[in-house]
């Protein structure tokens, strides 16, 4: 009894001794404790990730106006012997007419051509019988020189064959006002096209004109997916919560993304193309057993790649505990993507760019089971809005006879930026899909 | 006030000092679950607690021992012996304790933990604690004893 006297003696004076005792720091303490304190900005790996896509995203950028600037499409060359033989027969008369000009030099152009080696010399009678057996017969030459220096633009031409009043394109017989038979009857080989059949003739090749325009496709894609997520840097989340062990297993899951996209053709082998897509990310996490210890009666939030967990719910700091947490992380986003698509030989294609995400929806799921303290899954303020990746892709695009163009190869998505917004838990989702998309329109 | 409690717990001065620093750092990073402005002092001190257990959990390897001890144990000398000691004398003689005895006693002495709660910060059994806590005290008297003989 005296003992126990004495000692809640001891213990009280000891207290009582140390109650509101109070040592104050050295000016070297403080010193140490500020050179360890770091700022309270965006952490480093998360703003190399945004710098890292900002970084690539200009590259890509770059890369594409260097490929519009020097690689766009050259006019095409002629043969040296060709170009010789146009010098010589090259006598171009001065014209004021816009039409006999542009005529008068298709005249030493074609008189390097077998068939209009005797034409006679140049006269504004003959220069206007020249024109329209020209606009019959080697139209479909003479158009796609339209473009060089001189020659006036197409709907000037239009005016100006309206107001010499001459019969249009739809013609087969050649314009002749004195009914004799036109050199076109005599010496074309070929039978006269109408403007629309040409022009439909015109783009035949690899890129064929879109809906819009020759330019612009536009497609829907539809994407199976399987999807998962990268996790690591899981740290001790709070000062009070200590966890001993932590072991989480990541399932991956099966999806479906879809959208539309808008591709721009910026030559026959680069195209650049954005859109409008809806992605899915799905898969489950499976914490087996975590044991922790809680050293105070707060709340503790532990966030988790599926959001946060709120753990001792009742406030009382029972410890320790350990528990077992099953979710299955189910998120929406809204995607813009900014690919650019290389086109290799037969009709294969590679793909590579850049995206943006907004989550639209966080329809994850969790079960906590074999808990020792109250827990509570709370998913409230866990994950981040915004995120960047990025997307790589190939397959190859093949069209039918009846002109409907398909693509579908494999794509694989990538989030650069962590899914949550703490840096304790750093998970990034990512997807493997077999990309398939039909493009609007026909291309024949 | 957290300087205060570090030295309590640790065994040197330079201990107590790292024990300081790194809970200001924890009470920086988690300052935002803190609910009650009020209570903040407990919760700075309860921080420093923790940290102090962790930096020898960690860094000495503690380990509690079960050791049996006998009521009929007489301490030597006058029990009131410590009340005439200051304050700073009384904080080294609680530093010398062995690192366990030392944790037990501010935990269970000065914090008002029983042994239950104790044993489950520490990882030990009840029994363990009642012990080390039977050590700590009759060691602390032989020290403050030891003490006073030398000012004698």
């Amino acid at each position: 009894m005296k003992n126990e006297n004495g000692h809640n003696e001891l213990d009280k004076f000891l207290r009582e001794t140390f109650e509101g005792h109070t040592i104050e720091p050295n000016a070297e303490l403080w010193k140490g404790i500020e050179q360890r304190f770091a700022p309270k900005v965006v952490p480093l790996q998360k703003y190399s990730r945004l710098k890292l896509a900002l970084y690539g995203s200009a590259v890509v950028i770059a890369g594409l106006i260097f490929m519009l600037v020097f690689f766009r499409n050259e006019p095409p060359k002629q043969n040296d012997d060709f170009k010789n033989e146009l010098v010589e027969k090259s006598t171009i008369k001065e014209s004021t007419h816009p039409v006999e000009k542009a005529t008068e030099k298709h005249t030493e152009q074609i008189a390097a051509t077998s068939q209009l080696k005797s034409i006679p010399e140049k006269s504004v009678e003959s220069a206007q019988k020249r024109t329209d057996f020209f606009l019959v017969e080697i139209q479909p030459i003479v158009i796609d020189d339209f473009n060089f220096p001189g020659f006036p633009e197409k709907e000037e031409l239009r005016k100006l064959f309206h107001e010499k009043k001459i019969k249009t394109l739809k013609s087969s017989k050649p314009i002749n006002k004195n009914n004799k038979p036109s050199r076109a009857s005599k010496h074309s080989k070929s039978k006269p096209v109408s403007a629309k059949k040409y022009y439909a003739q015109k783009s035949k090749g690899k890129n064929q004109p879109g809906i819009f325009s020759d330019r612009f496709d536009l497609k829907a894609i539809v994407t199976p997916t399987f999807s998962s997520h990268t996790l690591n840097n899981v740290q001790n989340i709070a000062v009070d919560f200590d966890q001993k062990y932590f072991k989480e297993i990541e399932n991956p899951r099966f999806v479906v993304n879809f959208g539309v996209e808008l591709a721009y053709r910026i030559n026959q082998h680069l195209d650049i193309y954005s859109g409008a897509k809806i992605s899915n990310y799905s898969f489950g996490n499976h914490v087996d057993k975590n044991h922790y210890e809680i050293f105070s009666t707060n709340q503790v939030n532990v966030p988790s790649s599926a959001g946060n967990l709120l753990i001792n719910g009742d406030q009382i700091g029972e410890l320790p505990a350990q528990y077992k947490f099953k979710t299955h992380v189910k998120l929406l986003y809204f995607d813009i993507p900014l690919v650019a698509r290389n086109h290799l030989k037969r009709n294969f294609y590679l793909d590579a760019g850049l995206k943006y995400s907004y989550l639209l929806a966080d329809n994850t799921t969790g079960e906590i089971a074999d808990n020792d303290t109250k827990i509570k899954y709370d998913k409230i303020s866990g994950l981040q809005k915004n995120n960047f990746g990025m997307i790589v892709g190939a397959g190859m695009e093949h069209t039918t006879k009846s002109g409907i163009r398909f693509e579908f190869g494999p794509e694989v998505n990538l989030n650069l930026s962590n899914l949550n917004l703490t840096a304790n838990v750093i998970s990034r989702p990512f997807s493997f899909g077999l990309r398939t998309g039909i493009y609007f329109g026909r291309y024949n | 006030m957290m300087l205060s409690v570090a030295h309590r717990y640790a065994s040197s001065k330079t201990d107590a000092e790292d024990i300081f620093q790194e809970s200001v750092l924890n009470v920086f990073d988690h300052l935002h679950q803190l609910r009650e402005v009020e209570k903040i002092y407990g919760w700075a001190k309860q921080i420093v607690v923790h940290e102090a257990i962790r930096f020898y959990k960690k860094k000495r390897n503690m380990v509690f021992t079960e050791e049996t001890q006998s009521e009929t144990v007489k301490y030597e000398g006058d029990s009131d012996i410590y009340k005439q000691m200051e304050l700073e004398q009384i904080l080294q003689i609680i530093q010398q304790l062995p690192d366990k005895m030392r944790m037990v006693i501010n935990l269970y002495a000065i914090e008002g933990y029983k042994h239950e709660e104790i044993a489950e910060i520490l990882g030990i059994s009840v029994g363990t604690s009642k012990s080390n806590l039977h050590d700590a005290r009759r060691q602390l008297k032989n020290f403050m004893n030891a003490e006073n003989r030398k000012l004698g």
